[in-house]
């Protein structure tokens, strides 16, 4: 079990556990009222990534974990979402010189 | 217990609001190709639909409620779910602390050379 505390990371981690095993992996998100807490996991039964947050700018992150495993599970294809590049790249454009 | 994707989101919302003092809301996301995981000594040859669809389970500990969402339904569930989470999760704002600069507090005079 490893226990993660940057989303980014986090994101990638889980999208390349799901894309090995798609079948096999499952994703969890625990919420506690009384604690203020939300606990994400992502597992496939023998590896097991984690994060825990309570603070509410870290909801657009959970969303956008949501929102990659209900449409990529949902999905038959899962090429398109594969290659996908995580947004912790910021690839610069080469601009040529003229001539 | 099975249930379409409406009334599931309104079961959440209901666990979201019981669960508020005590208790944990769990919901999993799964991907399913309708056939069980593990391996079955059938003799009959079944022609495998490969329809994918991800099975989406909401407990409190106590009450379970499920659901399939299909490919075209992906859109309008992840919308209504991104706002239910959104108006259920009350989460802690992160208060970041301004670091204080070590300037005086009155400024220093320019060096403009008087004519």
């Amino acid at each position: 079990m490893v226990w993660y505390f940057d989303f980014e990371e986090f994101y990638v981690a889980a999208k390349k556990l799901f894309f090995s095993n798609p079948l096999k992996t499952r994703f969890l998100f625990k919420y506690r009222n009384c604690d203020g807490k939300v606990v994400l996991k992502v597992t496939d039964d023998q590896v097991c990534h984690k994060i825990a947050t309570k603070y509410s700018q870290d909801l657009k992150h959970i969303k956008r974990i949501n929102n990659l495993f209900i449409q990529s599970m949902a999905n038959k294809d899962l090429q398109t979402y594969q290659k996908e590049t995580p947004k912790l790249q910021n690839k610069k454009k080469k601009v040529r010189a003229k001539h | 217990m099975l249930l379409t994707n409406d009334q599931f989101l309104l079961y959440l919302k209901k666990l979201f609001e019981s669960n508020q003092k005590t208790g944990s809301v769990f919901v999993t996301l799964k991907r399913t190709n309708g056939q069980p995981p593990h391996k079955t000594n059938s003799n009959k040859k079944k022609k495998q639909a490969t329809n994918y669809s991800c099975l989406c389970r909401a407990t409190d500990g106590k009450k379970k409620i499920s659901t399939y969402i299909e490919h075209r339904n992906i859109v309008r569930f992840q919308i209504q779910y991104n706002t239910l989470l959104q108006t259920n999760l009350k989460l802690v704002k992160k208060i970041v602390k301004k670091k204080k600069s070590k300037k005086s507090k009155f400024p220093r005079k320019s060096n403009i050379q008087k004519k």
